[in-house]
């Protein structure tokens, strides 16, 4: 689903992504771990083209990213640390103008907007501005606008934070759910137990570079634990 | 780094320096005094430098402009740094054709300026871009969006110039005035004086350009340094 | 227009017009720059049809600059630029989109500032065929001046200070492009001794706005990305 060879994005002179190789296939759940700095966030805006990558190719569903950036974007949801919504709009006029944005028609627009809304436990606060919303309701309702037109790919930079448990399960359902639709998802996590949870396969960002790479049903809590810090004690030595 | 080896830009400046001294010298001695025509025929000796000057802006603002677009097309920081420069040494030079252009005006004409003379308006469009051109720069700390936002306003601002230039001969027209222009039939030792002058001026920018694209490498150098060394690159 | 722009000036004037926030200030704004031209010239300076013109000019762009800049800000301050990038219509739709949003908006301020003008210098119109003269002018006027501002709008937008570079940057680019056509023009229609030929101005204006839209679909791709 994404293949990525030699990746590299410089910030001036300094190397943030330095050759980086990844191939995750489709319907895998991904999980990032790595350092503050180490590249992953810089990843992400590579892979839903929102920064340009220096060298290195990229596609995304067969698409290339250099020359496809629409087809790529109309197949990718990205969940950041801002939830990316108007907070003039309320939550359901959030949702129709993205939906409209990505094409949908207006008959399968309002069903669409209405299942989001169920599912993520919003629709009592639907006609709600969004800049009165909680910090947790707006993200679930950031996780609804990037679920809004079907993706097939979900890019998540540490979706979980400042999400009380409930919400926290209301995510991971929802991602389990996207997942089992033969969804593809790449989540950015500091949250070792998190990721190896929800993941199918965990990677090691360290200094721009894919450090290590396991399957998640080869380890354990305390294994990741032991992987990460002795990664991380390479990195500083 | 970019840029030419001091030696090279220090014989250059071993070039400029006595051509430079020869301009002077032809523009205050060697050319004659425009025998008629004009109302203050000694101030005319002024002109040498200000053509000279003004001509060497223009040039520069170009070397920007096109600095700019090679930038946008290669993102080769170099071409970043040479339209900095070329923009800053040009900013410089207009600022001169301006001056000299007054002082030259206010003995000729009896004002310092006239807004009909196609000329001094376009220097004006120009000085006023490049000013802003330098301001925005400074407004932004992050290197690539410094160097991709100025290359933006580089080509908007040369595409501003003959745009300003038509809509300024619409405007002449609705303030008549006497028409006044600025050129003359040259006698062959002011033409000669006048293209010694152009020399100097264009050799003196490209050192100008040179060691200020130096300076600015320098400058990157030390803004690297410091971010390698952890530090804040703006404290 | 694509549809993708339309969907973002839509969004932008529904948003704009939930809270009026931008639309009240450049109001008040108007009425002030418009009362101060009033007795900053009294009846000895040559009348109303020498300062009208500039007067309607200046609030016009310096009200202007506000809905520009509010238009990128907004988006900036919430983060939201990137969820219009994450869109798979082309880039430049955006750049038609919020450039038809801040005409809108710029263009509803300028009929205020033209009925106040007119109230306060008791400017008698005296038909619809001068009427019609200023609005071809001003709206070929606004289409230059928003072409190009809503381009350094959202080059600015990643400056500090922006709303202090936003006019710098914007106003050596449309001084004499812009707004000196546009003054000689509106000045020609509002004459006291009848309407004079404007032809040559509204061509150059709208000469102008095509250049600088046409730039602006150009450049506006390298000015967002990151
Ligand atoms: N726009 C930018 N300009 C310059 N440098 C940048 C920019 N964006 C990121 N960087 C630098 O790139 C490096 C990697 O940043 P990135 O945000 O990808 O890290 P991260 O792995 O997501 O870290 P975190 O865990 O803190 O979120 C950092 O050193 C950062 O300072
Ligand atoms: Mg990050």
């Amino acid at each position: 689903m994404i293949e990525i060879k030699g990746l590299t994005k410089r910030y001036g002179n300094r190397k943030v992504l330095n050759g980086l190789d990844l191939s995750v296939p489709a319907g895998t759940f991904l999980s990032i771990f790595g350092p503050n700095g180490a590249g992953k966030t810089t990843l992400l805006k590579i892979l839903a083209t929102l920064a340009r990558p220096n060298s290195g190719t990229v596609t995304v569903d067969g698409w290339d990213l250099a020359k496809d950036g629409a087809e790529i974007r109309s197949v990718i949801g990205v969940v950041s640390h801002s939830p990316f919504v108007y907070g003039e709009l309320t939550v359901e006029e959030n949702l129709r103008f993205f939906g409209r944005l990505f094409g949908l028609g207006p008959a399968g627009l309002e069903a669409r907007v209405r299942e989001l809304l169920d599912s993520l436990g919003l629709a009592h606060r639907a006609r709600d501005r969004s800049e009165i919303l909680s910090r947790g309701m707006r993200q679930r309702l950031a996780i609804a606008r990037a679920l809004v037109h079907r993706p097939r790919v979900l890019l998540l930079d540490e979706p979980h934070v400042g999400l009380d448990p409930k919400a926290s399960a209301v995510l991971d359902r929802t991602l389990r759910s996207f997942k089992d639709g033969g969804g593809t998802v790449v989540m950015i996590t500091h949250d070792l137990a998190k990721g190896l949870e929800m993941a199918d396969r965990l990677a090691f960002l360290f200094r721009g570079r894919m450090a290590r790479e396991v399957e998640a049903a080869r380890t354990d809590a305390a294994g990741l634990r032991q992987m990460y810090d002795s990664l991380a004690a390479g990195d500083n030595a | 780094m970019v840029g030419v080896p001091r030696k090279h830009r220090l014989a250059l400046l071993v070039v400029a320096l006595p051509v430079m001294m020869l301009a002077i010298y032809m523009a205050l001695v060697y050319a004659p005094s425009p025998a008629q025509g004009f109302a203050a025929p000694d101030a005319q000796r002024i002109f040498h430098f200000h053509v000279a000057v003004a001509w060497t802006s223009y040039v520069a603002f170009i070397v920007t402009a096109v600095a700019s677009v090679v930038y946008l097309r290669t993102r080769s920081e170099k071409f970043d740094t040479l339209a900095l420069s070329s923009a800053e040494i040009g900013l410089m030079f207009c600022t001169a054709a301006i001056i000299t252009g007054s002082i030259w005006a206010r003995a000729e004409w009896g004002t310092f300026w006239r807004w009909e003379d196609m000329k001094l308006f376009m220097t004006l469009v120009l000085w006023l871009v490049y000013l802003s051109y330098i301001g925005v720069r400074g407004m932004i700390q992050a290197r690539e969006t410094r160097a991709r936002v100025s290359a933006v306003f580089g080509v908007l601002g040369i595409l501003c110039v003959p745009l300003s230039f038509s809509a300024n001969r619409i405007w002449a027209q609705f303030h008549p005035t006497v028409l006044v222009t600025s050129t003359g039939s040259l006698q062959p030792g002011m033409l000669h004086a006048l293209i010694v002058a152009v020399v100097a001026m264009t050799l003196f920018y490209i050192y100008l350009v040179l060691e200020r694209v130096e300076l600015e490498g320098l400058h990157l150098r030390l803004e690297d340094l410091k971010e390698e060394m952890g530090d804040d690159p703006d404290e | 227009m694509p549809s993708t722009a339309l969907l973002i000036a839509a969004k932008d004037l529904r948003a704009e017009f939930r809270t009026k926030r931008t639309l009240n200030s450049m109001l008040i704004f108007s009425v002030m720059v418009i009362l101060a031209f009033r007795f900053a010239f009294t009846a000895g300076d040559g009348g109303p049809a020498m300062v009208a013109p500039s007067a309607l000019w200046i609030t016009f762009i310096l009200a202007g600059m506000f809905a520009l800049s509010a238009s990128f800000s907004k988006e900036k301050d919430q983060e939201t630029f990137q969820s219009l990038l994450l869109c798979p219509g082309s880039r430049t739709s955006i750049y038609l989109g919020k450039m038809l949003s801040s005409f809108i908006l710029i263009t509803m301020v300028e009929l205020f500032s033209i009925v106040a003008m007119a109230v306060f210098f008791e400017y008698d119109f005296g038909g619809p065929e001068r009427l019609a003269w200023l609005a071809v002018v001003v709206v070929l006027g606004t289409l230059g001046f928003v072409g190009v501002g809503t381009l350094v709008a959202a080059m600015t937008m990643n400056t500090q200070m922006r709303e202090v570079m936003l006019p710098v940057l914007v106003l050596p680019l449309v001084v004499f492009t812009i707004i000196m056509p546009a003054v000689t023009a509106t000045a020609k229609v509002l004459g006291e001794a009848g309407m004079a030929d404007v032809g040559a101005e509204v061509r150059l204006l709208l000469t102008f706005a095509l250049v600088y839209i046409i730039a602006a679909l150009l450049l506006f791709d390298y000015v967002i990305e990151e």
